[in-house]
């Protein structure tokens, strides 16, 4: 799904048909503020794969300052953000991809590039969606074990023998064995080496 | 920058140099010595004056005294003269009476006889009045017709008895003649002289003598008439006075005592003559003038010094006054004489030029702080004040300081006169006007940025926003066709479903052609509004703004109008714009060359074909050929911040005046030309 805020009527018109003309859904808005009211009104799931299209000048909240807000509030963290810019807004966009827009498109623009631009906003949008499911999915997972369980995991990821830990934790050798058969089933991995990849996506 | 500072030992010594002694600065003790002087001077002559009037006094009284005494010893001389005389005369008379009564006791005179001698007795003074023999019973007398005043009186019947008889009593003791004491008659005072006649009967004879005739008789007249003579008896009663001069004046005045037989009388004198006033009167009363003139004069004197005191204190008060104010001027002052050497400075002046004041006073044109390239214009003016020919216009130029520093100045000059009005120099106020000079520049920089900025905002906003405008149809076009060219390339895309988009395409195809015709408009609007516009008018609307532009580059400014120079039909600020495009660029050319090249010339004069040929020609480093080439293509530009605009604008605006813009190189820097048509 494309979200196209414009207060340009005809923009937004042809905008959606081009859209329409490559498969790509599309739904648009006039302003910010409609924007704003459609995703407080949960018309819109964040979780959906989706990009937005922000035109930088506007009537009302500008394109910058609605995406100064969404990133603040963190309402969309998975759709990436194109801005579409007129002439001499450029240093403008400059600053807004600095503070982590996805791309911008100077007006007038090359249609079917910026086509291509949201369709890969959207490859980006899913990447995103897929990211945040995983690491929920981990989180879950560490979260169900246990206190002693997360003290061994730990030593595991550092690499240590088990006769290792063993000493460390001043259990016996055995009892290590089964915390790590434990851990490998809840965590879903099966080597520690799996496990050692698992954990250290979430600290990415 | 450095500051020249006076020193104030210099200033005291400058004081010193005018005809004023410096305040003199007394201990307290020679002050209160100076204070006493003062006072006393003055009473130095006062008592002088004082101790002459009082020795002149008593030397007119030691004078006065012994002339005094003089005149007394005199008149005590004649007095005893006249007593002596009197005292001679009247025993003289005793003597002859007595011979005739010795004669008459003989008994050898007959009665004839003896009345011719007895008148020969009386007819010797006329102060005998009668001469008689008595004798008990029948008195003989021999009356003297001499006084017709008594003549009819019996001079002997009218004496008192008791005289005649204490004579004759004391006349018979003594048997010599004897004189009676005084007495008064009725026709005055007398005396009587008794000469008894010895024999058988007692007989007498008896003369009577008139005392005021006596005096009248043996008195010198001069001598009566300058004193009161008397006669008076002992008991100090005046019988007989004579003052034929006058009454006595008691002052010289003597008494002398008369012995004569029989009696004493007191002659007296009384000089009429009163004390010798008059020469002490003069002497003394001359004195007191001369003395009161004395002070008088001194009086004036003292006023007269006391003025001059004031006067001289007003005057150095006066001096310290315009002192401090010429020392406080932020102004710089500068006095010169009909030569033009400077004769004073004062500090602002000297911290102005940073040449101390000895470097200046004296100095005669060239000055120190003059700029050599402007040498000539300064002795223009140097001549021009001189001769009196300046008017108290200020003067505006440049001077240098000692440094090197050049900076512009505003002069402004009056003449300078003495006490009679006649004029001794020429007095000078110097402005340094760096800082207004500066701050009209910043300004007229401000100004210059400002309209830049408003010109580069107004186009910008314009350009931003027609972009803006022509964006959003262009966008929506291409959108619509590429969404289009889109399905159809997929294929199966029907004509139904592409002709709306295809529609909506056109219709903004529609609205971008109506912003192009709507900035055609606002373009159309702007026309120029065509006038009657006479080139001298122009040239003077523009001078102003160009003399602003010329002045940060020290660029002369030259506008030449030839007579008979057509009008230009059209739009006045257009070509003012034009004009002043022309010049900035005209400036600028020449900001490299050397200052004295920097001349701008305008100029305005009859061209082809019946039109106006308006001017602007620089002295600069010239046009390039690569430039020359595209000096009037849009955009570009061989200035860092320009445009590219101003000549292309400049040409657009002339042709649209049906005039032409070119250029001609000349041998030093460019002439561009617009040659507008006949009005």
């Amino acid at each position: 799904m494309i979200y196209v805020v414009d207060d340009e009527e005809p923009i937004r018109d042809a905008l959606a048909w081009l859209l329409r003309s490559r498969d790509l859904a599309c739904r648009a808005f006039a302003s910010g503020e409609e924007f704003l009211a459609h995703l407080d009104a949960g018309g819109i799931d964040p979780d959906s794969p989706a990009a937005v299209l922000l035109d930088v000048r506007m009537g009302g909240i500008s394109g910058t300052e609605l995406f100064e807000r969404l990133r603040a509030e963190a309402r969309i963290p998975a759709w990436p953000v194109v801005f579409l810019t007129g002439h001499g807004d450029v240093p403008m966009a400059v600053e807004a991809l600095k503070q982590g827009a996805f791309d911008f498109v100077e007006k007038p623009f090359n249609d079917n590039s910026l086509v291509d631009r949201l369709v890969a906003a959207l490859d980006e949008s899913r990447r995103r969606l897929e990211e945040a499911r995983e690491s929920a999915r981990r989180e879950e997972r560490l979260a169900a074990l246990t206190h002693r369980e997360r003290e061994v995991l730990h030593l595991i990821v550092e690499g240590l023998y088990n006769k290792v830990i063993a000493d460390r934790l001043g259990i016996a050798m055995r009892t290590v064995e089964v915390y790590r058969a434990r851990i490998f089933e809840k965590m879903g991995v099966k080597s520690a080496v799996e496990l050692a990849r698992l954990l250290g996506k979430r600290e990415e | 920058m450095p500051v020249y500072r006076a020193s104030p030992e210099r200033h005291d010594s400058r004081v010193n140099l005018t005809t004023l002694p410096p305040p003199a600065p007394l201990s307290g003790r020679a002050t209160r010595a100076a204070r006493v002087w003062r006072r006393l001077r003055w009473w130095i002559p006062g008592a002088i004056v004082v101790l002459l009037l009082g020795a002149t006094s008593f030397l007119l009284t030691l004078s006065e005294s012994q002339e005094r005494a003089e005149a007394g010893n005199e008149l005590v001389t004649d007095t005893l003269w006249v007593r002596e005389s009197l005292k001679f005369q009247l025993e003289r008379e005793a003597e002859a009476l007595e011979l005739i009564a010795a004669d008459v006791a003989a008994g050898t005179l007959s009665r004839a006889t003896l009345e011719a001698r007895l008148q020969v007795f009386l007819r010797r003074g006329r102060e005998s009045l009668v001469v008689a023999l008595v004798r008990p019973g029948m008195p003989v007398s021999v009356n003297v017709p001499h006084d017709a005043a008594i003549g009819h009186m019996d001079p002997l019947g009218a004496v008192p008895s008791a005289a005649i008889e204490a004579a004759m009593a004391r006349a018979a003791r003594s048997g010599d003649a004897v004189f009676s004491a005084p007495f008064a008659a009725p026709w005055g005072a007398g005396i009587v002289l008794v000469a008894p006649v010895k024999g058988s009967e007692p007989a007498h004879l008896v003369a009577v003598y008139w005392l005021e005739r006596l005096l009248d008789e043996m008195v010198p007249w001069t001598f009566a008439q300058s004193h009161e003579v008397t006669i008076s008896d002992v008991t100090n009663t005046v019988h007989a006075r004579r003052a034929s001069g006058g009454r006595g004046r008691g002052v010289y005045s003597h008494q002398a005592s008369l012995e004569i037989p029989g009696t004493t009388l007191l002659l007296g004198t009384n000089s009429v003559k009163g004390p010798p006033d008059w020469i002490t009167n003069v002497i003394r009363g001359g004195t007191v003038a001369l003395a009161i003139l004395l002070f008088w004069s001194l009086y004036a004197l003292w006023r007269d010094v006391q003025r001059r005191v004031a006067a001289e204190r007003r005057l150095r008060e006066e001096v310290a006054f315009r002192r401090a104010m010429g020392d406080s001027a932020v102004i710089g002052l500068r006095a010169r004489d009909l030569d033009g050497r400077v004769t004073f400075v004062n500090p602002a002046f000297c911290r102005m030029v940073g040449i101390a004041e000895e470097g200046l006073v004296g100095h005669g044109p060239p000055m120190p702080y003059w700029i050599p390239e402007l040498l000539n214009e300064y002795q223009r003016r140097v001549d021009e004040v001189l001769s009196g020919q300046a008017s108290t216009a200020p003067f505006e130029t440049e001077f240098r300081r000692a440094n090197g520093e050049r900076f512009p100045v505003v002069i402004y000059d009056a003449p300078l006169r003495d006490a009679d009005a006649r004029q001794t120099g020429w007095m000078s106020s110097i402005l340094d006007v760096t800082e207004e000079k500066q701050a009209e520049e910043r300004e007229r920089l401000q100004h210059e940025r400002l309209q830049t900025a408003a010109r580069l905002s107004t186009m910008g906003e314009m350009a931003s926003s027609l972009a803006h405008e022509l964006n959003q149809p262009l966008g929506a076009i291409a959108s619509y066709l590429a969404g289009s060219l889109n399905l159809i390339e997929r294929g199966g895309a029907s004509a139904e479903e592409l002709a709306p988009a295809l529609a909506k395409a056109s219709q903004q195809a529609q609205r971008a052609g109506q912003v192009i015709r709507r900035v055609h408009e606002f373009v159309r609007k702007r026309e120029p509004q065509r006038t009657l516009l006479d080139p001298a008018q122009l040239m003077d609307n523009c001078r102003a703004l160009v003399e602003l532009q010329a002045r940060r580059t020290g660029t002369r400014v030259s506008v030449e109008i030839e007579p008979g120079t057509p009008a230009v039909v059209g739009d006045l600020v257009m070509l003012e714009q034009v004009i002043l495009n022309l010049t900035r660029n005209g400036i600028e050319a020449m900001s490299e060359v050397d200052p004295g090249r920097r001349v701008l010339v305008i100029s305005a004069g009859p061209g082809e074909g019946g039109g106006a040929c308006i001017g602007v020609r620089d002295h600069g480093t010239g046009i390039p050929d690569e430039v020359a080439e595209r000096l009037f293509s849009p955009f570009f530009t061989t200035k860092a911040d320009g445009m590219g605009m101003g000549l292309s604008i400049c040409r657009s605006i002339v042709e649209a005046h049906g005039g032409r813009l070119v250029f001609e190189r000349m041998d030093l820097g460019t002439r561009f030309r617009m040659q507008f048509p006949a009005p």
